[in-house]
């Protein structure tokens, strides 16, 4: 029933959700019929047929839109130590950050990026399958009560100055400053189908693996190994890791407690 | 005594005894040959005694025999008679010479004996045989007179008496014998007595010997084995054996009792200290690599590796080894059945080698190599199955107590090794279990979030829904209206536009008219002024003195009227916005100078001390509109000199002590001010005038004026062109001591746009007033976040507090102001506050350990707390931070950023 319903969804958005953590997207629907207060998966078939809206929202369901700006301070605080030092040896650094969601770790990157004298050389690539996210995080606004704990994860994650020195507000929304907003390129992209944007420097994908299957994580990596620079860095989320031996061969462990790998460049992917 | 030691105690008793049975056995002959001499002596003497009686009486026997015969056969002839004769005269010869035998030792006896033989001899030869002879010749006569005479009568009767003499002679000697033979019985006696003596002693002594000889052996083994059984660890102790005997041996066998009790012992301690370390240890190359280097040191191993027994793939791979780096030593890996280690693992049997193949690996140390002797491979088997196999080489071979210690280390060990390897395995899965739990709970927490979100939505969908439905009927309506609306406000606009142009046009009019209305005062005062001069000077002498002193009130009132104007004029055009500061240089070294030459005269003729005093860190040059900065000086020292009636007035001019900055300035930093300070020891003013005096026509005291003179209008007017020059104005002041109005002007540089004239005025005072002062001073302005809430500022220096609280309380906050740790407590005991900014150095309590009360003691978890942090200190800010700061700041405090801040932490969304 489900594998209808994703083939329906596939149909009416072009997303494929198939290769998805099938836990994940189950959960997902049960959630979305108990709100909308439908019986069964038939009847949830049936709605999405009949209303756009509906298929909207189950896109938005699929996708987690879960994210804080410095989310794992100590991935952010080890990456400024471990990695920036080589990432200065690059005349100009492309960065991807791969399901970013509505932007807040991306602007996290801008910011230590910023604070290391590296934004003027960098580029930074914020993806999500969400258009919706996408816009969002295009804006650069941010609830108010969002910001408040963001200060103490920017510390942790060894800033330099006040969290608060980067953005100004208004009575309902926080802005982020400009010279921030404006290093960052928001484009909608889907890890699934979508193939290489780009040879990055440093690829960040968090945390959004893990709602994929394995066959589909592995996809995934290959597409990484295939768009990362020789020297590369690719950073995972805190609850996942290469496991597959397979997508082994194309990483190396950089820093294993951050989940922070080297491309392994003795394996081209594909030859 | 070791020769003595050597005995064994049945020898050493058996000897003893048979010393004293030699002893007794001496004893017994001794008496016994004693009693026998004694018993042969006392027969000597019976028998003596009558052989001598028996044989005397024999002899004498004899002789009367004789004499019987003879007389017989004299009697009758007959020759019958002579028998008992001659039987007489034969026997007591051979009695005689018994008799000497018997007495031979006696020569008193024999010679006595031999005067008696002699008598009898007599008797026989002169007696007995004449007689005899007689009868045989038949002389009757003869006889008869031999017989007359009685010679022989006589010689028998002295035989007899001799006979008896020497009887009792006998019986005395014996006699004699038997007092001497007593004396020596008693003398025998006591010898006795003291033989028995010695012997008695001797067998003690013996016994003494003996038995302390046996009795030391076995205190010094009793001693010894009380000591190890009292101390429980000294297992080293040993009897030492002194003796050969029995004690000796028990000793012996106490001591190898004891040595396998400490071997024991040994295993049982090294056990329990393998079964120590292996607890904690969680993973099995660690135990292994423990185990082995415990094991090889007590093995005296040289070498020695630890093979782990995989199942899964039935394979042997090396987890530790000793002596090695881990790497070099020992193959990685067995196969079971492969090499002595994997037929180790076949047949789960020791192994002990002791001749080494060739290719066996050497031992090295720092300075030779040598190949080891002995192998060991030992099998790890627990419940049956393998674990691991352990290979120990070493040079010197195993003895029994270390294989015997390794007996009983393996099972332990394998246990460990199986339960190490069961709990990695239940680790990895626990693992595996929280990282899948995590993962869950991340699912449930976006789950969680997602839901709220979408609740959101989707009444935010529902109502533009409404909305839409709403708008669309009112669309058209609305449409209708839209035009009238628009022309509306469009005439509203125009109408507004036209106000504010008549407005602006009115005020301008005011001025202008006040500038204009001056200039037209002015010039007939000015004439009245020199009309009135030339009256007073008097030059036709036509004028009376009461005249002449008209004239000077004209001229007076007229010259207060006149500055009055003029007073008017500068505020108009002030506010009226035409003054325009003239900027240049001046010299501020030359300010005493011109300063006194105004009022020294001045205030010399009120008797009142005046100085102007040059402060060493001013700089010479200083970028400011003279002309206006002399006339605020003037302003205020004729006011001082007007106010002071006893005392001085001293102007001190120096570089500011404050910042611009704090002075709520708007200029920038880097430019110089310079403070002026006029002080008196004037009337000084109350704390509640301080606003009204500068404003325009008011003094302290209505009836000053009358007392003092003067427009009112001095002040306000310093205060405008203090304004305007960028500086500002500040009082201090108590009453009846004296006032003391200080003016910052910045250093401006000639391109300067002059700032509009707006009441800048702060006043040094408590909070609460500065805030609602300042509050009806202000006009609120801000967006609704701020609207009514209340700020505690928690600052030691109140200038930064009153920095803040001008812009806070414009934006329509309550402000309340703590300058100590222990201040912020009190208000936060009694008032309830929004947010709090935290100053974190202070002295005494600083801001750490009240945001720590607040948190703590307080237990407001939710108050907002922004800690005001050094700049560049992250270490404050994380201390900050930890100590329950919501955020942070760093000084100086950009308002825009403080006001960002503290709408994220308002919001109560």
């Amino acid at each position: 029933m489900i594998d209808l319903i994703l083939e329906t969804i596939h149909r009416l958005s072009g997303f494929d959700y198939s290769n998805y953590n099938r836990n994940h997207i189950e959960r997902r629907l049960n959630l979305r019929m108990s709100l909308e207060g439908f019986t069964d998966l038939t009847v949830l078939l049936n709605e999405i047929n009949l209303n756009p809206l509906l298929l909207n929202t189950i896109l938005n369901d699929f996708s987690i839109q879960v994210t804080t700006m410095f989310r794992d301070p100590l991935f952010f605080l080890d990456f400024r130590r471990n990695v920036i030092p080589i990432l200065k040896l690059f005349p100009e650094i492309y960065v991807w950050h791969a399901g970013c969601s509505t932007g807040e770790e991306a602007y996290s990157m801008a910011i230590l990026l910023k604070e290391e004298g590296l934004l003027e050389r960098a580029r930074i690539y914020a993806t999500d399958i969400s258009e919706e996210a996408i816009s969002k995080a295009r804006m650069g606004k941010f609830s108010l009560y969002r910001m408040k704990n963001y200060s103490k994860n920017y510390s942790a994650a060894g800033g330099e100055i006040d969290f608060s020195e980067y953005y100004s507000t208004d009575d309902k929304y926080a802005y982020f400053d400009p010279s921030i907003t404006n290093s960052i390129y928001f484009h909608q992209h889907n890890l699934v189908v979508d193939g290489s944007i780009n040879e990055f420097h440093v690829i960040l994908c968090r945390n959004v693996c893990i709602y994929f299957n394995s066959s589909l994580q592995k996809h995934v990596h290959q597409l990484f190994h295939a768009s990362l620079h020789n020297e590369g860095f690719l950073c995972l989320g805190d609850q996942e890791s290469i496991i597959s031996l397979e997508s082994k061969k194309y990483f190396q462990e950089f820093d294993a407690k951050r989940k922070i790998y080297k491309k392994n460049d003795h394996f081209r992917s594909g030859s | 005594m070791p020769r003595y030691n050597a005995w064994s105690i049945q020898t050493k008793i058996i000897s003893g005894f048979l010393i004293i049975i030699g002893c007794l056995a001496i004893y017994t002959m001794v008496v016994h040959s004693q009693i026998y001499s004694k018993q042969n002596e006392v027969n000597v003497i019976t028998i003596h005694d009558r052989e001598v009686t028996s044989l005397t009486n024999q002899i004498e026997k004899s002789v009367l025999d004789m004499e019987d015969g003879v007389r017989g056969y004299v009697i009758t002839g007959d020759l019958l008679y002579l028998e008992p004769y001659t039987r007489g005269k034969t026997q007591w010869q051979e009695y005689f010479n018994q008799l000497y035998e018997v007495i031979a030792t006696d020569s008193f006896g024999i010679q006595r004996l031999q005067a008696v033989k002699l008598n009898i001899e007599n008797w026989i030869a002169q007696n007995v045989d004449p007689i005899i002879l007689l009868k045989k010749n038949n002389d009757e006569v003869g006889i008869a007179k031999s017989f007359s005479n009685g010679a022989g009568i006589q010689q028998v009767d002295q035989i007899r008496q001799q006979f008896d003499t020497f009887r009792q002679d006998e019986n005395q000697s014996t006699d004699n014998r038997i007092t001497a033979q007593k004396k020596s019985n008693n003398t025998l006696i006591a010898f006795l007595y003291i033989f028995a003596l010695v012997v008695a002693s001797i067998a003690i002594l013996i016994s003494i010997v003996l038995s302390r000889t046996i009795l030391n052996t076995l205190r010094k083994a009793t001693s010894t084995i009380n000591g190890i059984a009292l101390s429980n660890d000294n297992l080293e102790e040993r009897i030492i054996v002194t003796t050969k005997d029995e004690i000796g041996d028990l000793a012996h066998a106490t001591n190898l009792l004891l040595d396998s009790h400490q071997h024991q012992y040994w295993i049982q301690t090294q056990t329990s200290e393998f079964a120590e370390m292996y607890q904690g240890i969680e993973d099995t190359v660690e135990l292994a690599d423990r185990f082995l280097t415990k094991v090889s040191a007590i093995l005296n191993g040289q070498y020695g590796a630890i093979y782990l027994f995989q199942d899964n793939k039935s394979i042997l791979i090396k987890a530790a080894s000793y002596a090695g780096d881990g790497s070099n030593i020992g193959k990685q890996s067995f196969r079971v059945g492969d090499g002595l280690v994997g037929q180790c693992a076949k047949e789960k049997k020791i192994i002990h080698i002791n001749q080494i193949p060739e290719e066996y690996i050497k031992i090295e140390s720092g300075l030779g190599e040598s190949k080891p002797r002995h192998i060991l491979l030992v099998p790890v088997v627990h419940q049956g199955n393998l674990q691991a196999v352990l290979e120990i080489a070493s040079m010197e071979e195993f003895t029994v107590h270390q294989l015997r210690l390794l007996d009983n280390l393996l099972l332990p060990f394998a246990a460990a090794a199986e339960v190490v390897r069961s709990r990695m395995e239940i680790d990895r899965l626990y693992s595996e279990s929280q990282i899948l739990n995590n993962e869950l709970q991340l699912h449930a927490k976006e789950t969680q979030e997602q839901a709220e979100e979408l609740q959101v939505q989707s009444e935010e969908l529902r109502l533009k829904s409404e909305e839409l439905q709403s708008i669309n009927s009112q669309m058209q309506e609305q449409r209708n209206h839209a035009q009238a609306k628009t022309a509306e406000a469009e005439e509203a606009r125009a109408e507004m536009q036209l106000y504010a142009e008549q407005l602006k046009v009115s005020s301008q009019y005011k001025s202008e008219f006040l500038a204009n209305m001056s200039h037209e005062l002015r010039t007939p005062l000015n004439s009245m002024l020199v009309f009135s001069q030339f009256l007073k000077e008097n030059n036709n002498h036509t004028l009376t003195d009461d005249e002449l002193l008209y004239a000077g009130y004209i001229q007076n009132s007229g010259n207060d009227l006149l500055s009055l104007i003029n007073d008017i004029l500068d505020l108009s055009k002030v506010e009226s916005g035409k003054m325009e500061p003239n900027i240049d240089a001046i010299n501020l070294s030359e300010m005493p100078q011109i300063m006194e030459q105004h009022f020294s005269e001045l205030a010399a003729r009120k008797g009142l001390e005046f100085a102007v005093i040059l402060h060493p860190d001013t700089p010479n040059l200083m970028f400011t509109d003279e002309q206006r900065l002399q006339q605020i000086l003037k302003n205020l020292i004729s006011n001082a000199i007007k106010f002071t009636t006893i005392g001085k007035v001293e102007i001190t001019i120096r570089k500011a002590v404050l910042s611009a900055e704090h002075l709520e300035m708007q200029i920038d930093n880097s430019n110089e001010v310079i403070s002026f300070a006029v002080r008196d020891t004037g009337l000084g003013i109350p704390k509640d005038k301080y606003e009204l005096i500068f404003e325009s026509f008011q003094q302290a005291d209505g009836t000053i004026e009358r007392n003092y003179g003067g427009t009112g209008l001095g002040l306000s007017i310093s205060n405008q062109l203090t304004t305007l020059l960028g500086g500002s104005l500040l009082l201090e002041s108590e009453l009846g001591v004296g006032s003391i109005f200080t003016l910052y002007l910045p250093s401006l540089s000639s391109d300067f746009e002059p700032f509009e004239a707006a009441p800048t005025v702060e006043i040094l005072s408590s909070p609460v007033t500065v805030q609602q002062e300042i509050q009806e001073l202000l006009p609120s302005e801000g967006s609704e976040v701020f609207q009514g809430k209340r700020v505690l500022i928690v600052d030691d220096d109140k200038r930064n507090a009153i920095a803040l609280t001008v812009p806070l309380t414009q934006r329509g906050m309550k402000v309340f102001v703590a300058d100590s740790g222990k201040a912020c407590i009190n208000i936060l005991e009694q008032e309830k506050m929004d947010i709090v900014l935290m100053d974190i150095m202070m002295p005494e309590m600083n801001g750490y350990q009240v945001m720590d009360w607040i948190r703590n003691t307080l237990q407001d978890a939710n108050l907002p707390i922004i800690a005001v942090t050094a700049k560049a200190m992250n270490q404050d800010r994380e201390k900050s931070l930890a100590a329950g700061a919501s955020d942070y700041l760093s000084k100086p405090i950009q308002m825009n950023q403080l006001f960002s801040l503290m709408r994220v932490w308002l919001n109560k969304s």
